[in-house]
């Protein structure tokens, strides 16, 4: 799995130029994660990657055969429940039934759900919603996954179980994702990732990349430690640089 | 009615535990408590309008209900074609809203596929919106007679744009990031026709089956009142009672005819809780 964007420029109808000679890769195991001001075309980074947008410029190369997305709203088919949600990427790629039953039940269990899988959407949490549109990116065995500030709109204790939960899952045995995953918060960045990239303002261009060194599975005091306090030091200077400039 | 609801109840792909604890009547009831309380009010008026207002030679304006009714309903006379009229114009009225239904929900799929399609389109159910449709009625007697086929085609005209204009709305409405979910997995058209627009498209769908079968009702009516020839509908009689002076039997038809709009209009928004209520959440 090698995702690789080599020179790419996306500029819309409307003008507006969102990324600018944009050049990065995320390789398999990797977990990269992009922090930058508001508008400056995360979206539009993670769209390109996806294949839902294709570039003015510059080529994107996706080396993937499963790839899923998350983004920042759920997203989930309120007249279905939790578990047939999750069904929907089978139903759509045509498993069968059973499979794709048993499938569906593994990957809520993955994320914790096991006992809500006949809950409709409106009967979840917040937290519990985006935690059905995670099983519902990981029940395809994903070999990237994408994540458009998947917790951007969580309270603040609900975020950080989060965030152990999804650093979690990419380390655990049984997945096998490279991320690539957007976010506001430098300290989820770090957190996260195995490396952290800086945009910055629109255009979007990439400014700064900083690697974090801790192993995987990474216990959630590692938030409070100098090492950490250090990394996320780095990463908002290379930010405020940039929202300075 | 307990035929119509009962298969929402009993759809059984999900064993949820937080199903409602008071049965679908009692909510029922509940819910049809203002509309009760409306309809006593509207008797409470017409009484003091009737003893009150009018002096007693004039009341044969606004006999009180009492009088109206037992007058109209006592005499089999006048109650026999009255029930048979108001059977003729039902059916009618529900055929009308079935054509209607289908069509305004196969045009908005229709439209739904492309913004061209919709482009091209949309333009017609709007100029059948505006065209005023009394100017058309008898226009669609000479071509089409004055029996039932002419009366449902009323209907539809009438009922067909709600239909039209919601279900499109509907199919509109699912998210951007669903139809991404979707694209992303490669649904075909179809597959996001069925497994995304439709369904997203349903409580806008209930709704306009609310709006259209009370106007379908009203179609029946301007069908029944212009098209005088062959067995006359509810309509039909409510012009007869009024050039004959008929008073208790007028004041009873239109009673009738209004029992009957608030009935459909409750059955569907009936229906439209328990389905849209349940699954939907709204
Ligand atoms: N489809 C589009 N057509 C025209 N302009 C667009 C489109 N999508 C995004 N843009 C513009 O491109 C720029 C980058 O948008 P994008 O959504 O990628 O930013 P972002 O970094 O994700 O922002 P945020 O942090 O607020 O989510 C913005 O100025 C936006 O207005
Ligand atoms: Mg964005």
């Amino acid at each position: 799995m090698t995702l690789i964007f080599d020179a790419v420029t996306k500029r819309f109808a409307t003008g507006t130029t969102a990324l600018d000679d944009v050049s990065l890769d995320v390789g398999p195991r990797e977990f990269v994660s992009v922090v930058g001001p508001s508008g400056c075309g995360k979206s539009t980074l993670l769209r390109l990657a996806s294949g839902l947008d294709v570039a003015s410029s510059g080529t994107v190369r996706v080396d993937a055969e499963r790839l899923s997305y998350v983004f920042q709203d759920p997203a989930l088919l309120e007249w279905r429940s939790a578990a047939r949600n999750v069904e929907l990427v089978g139903e759509l790629r045509g498993v069968e039934k059973q499979e794709r039953r048993l499938r569906a039940r593994a990957a809520l269990a993955l994320v914790g759900l096991e006992g809500f899988a006949q809950q409709h959407p409106r009967q979840l949490s917040g937290g519990m919603r985006m935690r059905v549109s995670l099983a519902r990116a990981l029940v395809s065995d994903p070999q990237l996954a994408l994540f458009d500030e998947p917790f951007g709109a969580l309270d603040e204790i609900t975020r950080l179980q989060m965030q152990s939960e999804l650093q979690r899952l990419f380390a655990a045995p049984d997945t096998h994702f490279a991320g690539l995953f957007i976010t506001h918060s430098v300290s989820e960045a770090v957190y996260l990732s195995t490396r952290v990239l800086v945009m910055s303002g629109r255009p979007g261009r990439i400014v700064d990349e900083i690697d974090v060194p801790f192993a995987h599975p990474r216990p959630p005091d590692l938030r409070h430690t100098a090492e950490f306090a250090e990394l996320t030091g780095r990463v908002s200077a290379a930010l405020a640089g940039e929202v300075a400039a | 009615m307990t035929a119509l609801v009962e298969p929402t109840r009993t759809v059984p792909d999900d064993g949820s535990p937080t199903a409602p604890s008071r049965p679908w009547w009692r909510s029922a009831l509940a819910r049809s408590a203002p509309i009760a309380a409306a309809v006593a009010g509207i008797v409470v008026i017409w009484y003091a309008v009737s003893y009150l207002v009018l002096s007693p030679s004039q009341r044969f304006l606004l006999p009180p209900p009492h009088e109206a009714f037992g007058v109209a309903l006592g005499n089999p006379r006048i109650a026999g074609p009255m029930f048979e009229a108001l059977g003729r114009s039902a059916a009618v009225a529900l055929v009308g809203l079935v054509v209607a239904v289908v069509l305004g929900i196969a045009y908005a799929v229709v439209m739904s596929q492309s913004s061209w399609a919709e482009r091209i389109l949309y333009p017609y159910a709007v100029i059948l919106q505006t065209i005023p449709i009394l100017a058309l009625v008898p226009l669609i007697g000479i071509w089409l007679g004055y029996a039932f086929t002419a009366r449902v085609v009323v209907c539809v005209i009438i009922a067909l744009f709600p239909m039209i204009s919601n279900t499109l709305f509907g199919l509109q409405s699912a998210s951007r990031d669903a139809h991404d979910v979707l694209t992303l997995n490669r649904a075909t058209r179809w597959q996001r026709l069925v497994k995304l627009q439709l369904p997203a498209a349903v409580p806008a769908i209930f709704t306009g089956l609310r709006n259209a079968a009370g106007l379908s009702v009203i179609g029946v009516i301007v069908a029944d009142f212009y098209f005088q020839q062959g067995d006359p509908g509810i309509g039909g009689l409510l012009r007869l009672y009024t050039t004959k002076l008929q008073m208790e039997a007028l004041f009873t038809a239109i009673t009738l005819t209004a029992l009957f709009g608030v009935l459909v209009f409750s059955a569907f928004a009936l229906a439209d809780r328990l389905v849209v209520g349940r699954r939907y959440g709204r």
